[in-house]
């Protein structure tokens, strides 16, 4: 069980996450609706500014919130109960970040940052706007504090033993969050802040993009992370099966850490202002971040081969008929790393150095990042909050609300899927992405994508409906169903006895690589950015 | 047969593992080759 | 810390494919020359129509069926934003930007890439059919980025 105190801190940030899910995604319908010219805005809205909120409150307030309820959720379940000082940190995280999450919107809502959740100078927005994202970066600081001392307290209570997987996973992925967001904390609070109080008139454009994107792709990776420790860690149990192993997950993860920072030029191949050789550089270390991906693939097939071959299924593909289908916790996670092929293979082909002048910048790269966070990713976190909230509130999941469950799953899945198909082969006939129109003036290259924006609008309304379904089934779950006990399913390892090579739970070695391929990577081409910088460039806005 | 019974016990069977894994990656390689080819 | 016989054979076939993909990338950009766009050159975007090439934007031949394309691209248009060309033409694209970011792309070709204030970018194409192309802005650029497009004619 988790302690009553921690399952409200949790609770609180599901209760936040879902909110905002709940107005992104009907941004996100509007926004399929304007493109696809099927409505225009009301109240003065524009379909920029609707685009921003979609992106801050979906990609950055969702996604964060959420990650922090589960990761302090299983924290409390594996490590024992948050300490007061930790938990009050925890809150004062919680705190700032929905204060800079109310901020950023309002900012946004007055048409004070029409700048798109990437905030790409030298489009200025308000200086409340810069300062609501350090609140929301600051108040995750905090949540991390709250956690990484946890952890840390539990190793010294238990000298010699190994962490909990799921501490581990969490630490780790805070690791990564952490030394990501140097990047974005340098540029917004040395660049963007400044400039926009009129502090410097001029703003280096090439430097806050680099500093940008050093955070931008790790930031993926932090979306990633704790969809993949469900993976790991949950879903081996719900098969009724083993961890296939132990020390080589925490190893996969801790290669997240190496290699999902120094590869930020993949999102710049096409720019100008840095060398091709250091883009190129960044694109083999961005390969190398797909092996602990392939790592994860193997582990999951052979975590539910072993249960179906445990559970007497013979032959080849036996195992697969033993799989639970009809389980929610288990479905929403498969369909996820379904999705992740696609994803994946999309994934490779963006970095693909110049191959990403074929999609850069079109609506494929949205259909892209649509089917990681917005299907294996959501997919993962919507199974997840389907046993968790039970958990925390004391009730259960019972069969009929699984199956309900199921059928919102399967909603999502086709809508998701009906607008990044939509998204992918649009983009590449060259639908630009991030676009209220693509009339062109009739121009006939441009007439040939009005079907597929029609497509997402399809896909857009079933996404909605999903949500609708899925907040509806959730406030079921806090508040009329049956009381009981909801498992909160930890696997244990089929190595769990085995001891850890002790250089896995040494973080100093790992952080430490990290920074030497951050340096590498980055050094050079940053210095010179720098030093022999472009011409600055004032503020616009152009909203 | 003391060899295949040791085999056995050291590793578990994991030939679905496998097939499914290399499906996997097909399936990722031929999208990337059809990109390239297709549009380089 | 073991490792099942099928997961290394797994990872050598998956480590070995993507350093194929990588020599394939590779030597198309840095044998064949035609890599991602990443112009050096930088330019006063306060005086770019001082500064050359930009003082003369449009098309300049410059060899048989071989042009230089100079294009100043502002929120929201392109200067210039008719172009006809040869079929059959190499171009040489130098693009730059005069305020906000914006992207150069032309639909349904591999002609791509970002315009950041400050910067010249480049790239080249070969436009072998002829048809009318369209040139659009793919960066969010202000409340007018949809309207921000050019033309290409192929003749």
């Amino acid at each position: 069980m988790v302690n009553r105190l921690d399952a409200r801190l949790s609770l609180y940030h599901f209760y936040a996450a879902f909110t905002a899910l709940l107005i992104g995604g009907l941004l996100g319908l509007l926004q399929t609706l304007v493109r696809s010219e099927s409505i225009t805005l009301p109240f003065k809205l524009n379909y920029y500014q609707i685009l921003t909120a979609h992106g801050v409150l979906l990609a950055l307030v969702f996604t964060t919130l959420f990650i922090f309820g589960f990761m302090y959720a299983g924290v409390s379940r594996t490590t024992g109960e948050l300490s007061s000082h930790r938990r009050k940190s925890a809150w004062i995280g919680f705190i700032l970040m929905t204060v800079g999450t109310v901020l950023g919107v309002v900012m946004i809502l007055m048409n004070k940052a029409t700048v798109l959740y990437t905030f790409y100078a030298p489009l200025q927005a308000s200086p409340l706007f810069y300062i609501a994202l350090a609140l929301l970066i600051v108040g995750t600081y905090f949540a991390s504090y709250a956690i990484i001392s946890q952890y840390n307290g539990w190793r010294k209570a238990n000298p010699g033993q190994k962490s909990p997987l799921f501490a581990f996973m969490a630490v780790a992925t805070l690791v990564l969050w952490i030394i990501a967001t140097l990047g974005v904390v340098a540029t917004v609070l040395f660049q963007f802040i400044p400039w926009s109080l009129g502090f410097q008139e001029e703003i280096n454009v090439t430097l806050s993009r680099t500093l940008f994107w050093y955070f931008g792709h790790p930031l993926v990776y932090f979306w990633l992370l704790p969809a993949y420790m469900a993976w790991y860690i949950v879903v081996p149990k719900v098969i009724g099966g083993k961890i296939f192993s132990d020390s080589l997950a925490r190893l996969s993860f801790l290669l997240f850490i190496l290699f999902s920072i120094p590869v930020g030029f993949h999102h710049q191949l096409t720019e100008p202002g840095i060398s091709e050789s250091w883009k190129f550089l960044q694109v083999i270390l961005t390969f190398a971040v797909i092996l602990p991906s392939l790592m994860t693939a193997f582990s999951m097939f052979a975590s539910f081969e072993i249960a179906g071959r445990e559970k007497g299924y013979k032959g080849i593909f036996g195992w697969f008929k033993g799989l639970p289908w009809s389980d929610v916790r288990f479905l929403s996670a498969f369909i996820g790393m379904a999705y992740f092929i696609p994803a994946g293979a999309g994934g490779i082909i963006n970095a693909s150095h110049q191959m990403n002048q074929v999609v850069h910048n079109t609506i494929w790269v949205t259909g892209h990042f649509h089917i990681t966070i917005g299907a294996t990713v959501i997919l993962t976190f919507f199974g997840i909050a389907y046993w968790l909230i039970p958990h925390l509130k004391g009730r259960v999941l019972t069969k009929r609300m699984n199956a309900l469950a199921n059928f919102q799953i399967i909603l999502w899945t086709i809508g998701m899927f009906i607008m990044s198909a939509a998204m992918h082969f649009s983009g590449l006939l060259g639908n630009p992405r991030r676009t209220q129109n693509t009339d062109y003036n009739g121009h006939e290259v441009a007439s040939q994508w009005g079907s597929y924006e029609t497509a997402m609008a399809v896909g857009g309304t079933l996404l909605l409906f999903s949500i609708f379904m899925f907040l509806v089934l959730i406030i079921r779950l806090a508040k009329t169903e049956p009381i009981g006990k909801e498992e909160f399913p930890i696997g244990t390892a089929l190595d769990e006895e085995e001891k850890l090579p002790k250089i896995l739970e040494n973080w100093k070695v790992w952080v430490g690589i990290a920074f030497v391929l951050i340096l590498v990577a980055y050094t050079i081409p940053v210095m010179d950015i720098i030093q022999d910088p472009a011409p600055g460039s004032p503020g616009y806005k152009f909203w | 047969m003391s060899r295949k019974k040791q085999s056995n016990h050291d590793e578990p069977k994991l030939y679905g593992t496998f097939i499914s894994v290399l499906i996997v990656g097909l399936l990722i390689t031929l999208m990337w080759v059809g990109i390239f080819v297709g549009f380089m | 810390m073991h490792v099942h016989k099928l997961e290394k054979v797994w990872l050598a076939i998956g480590f070995i494919t993507l350093v194929a993909f990588l020599t394939t990338v590779g030597i198309q950009a840095f044998a064949s020359g035609q890599g991602a766009p990443s112009g050096l050159t930088k330019v006063d975007p306060e005086n770019v129509e001082e500064t050359p090439p930009f003082d003369d934007p449009g098309l300049h031949q410059i060899g048989e069926n071989e042009y230089e394309l100079v294009m100043i691209l502002q929120s929201y248009g392109f200067t210039p934003n008719e172009v006809t060309i040869p079929e059959g033409a190499t171009v040489h694209f130098k693009i730059t930007s005069k305020d906000v970011v914006h992207g150069f792309e032309i639909a349904g070709t591999t002609v791509n890439m970002m315009a950041t204030p400050g910067h010249v970018n480049e790239t080249t194409y070969t436009f072998d059919e002829a048809g009318s192309f369209l040139i659009l802005c793919n960066e969010y650029c202000g409340t007018g980025h949809h309207l921000m497009s050019a033309e290409l004619e192929v003749e």
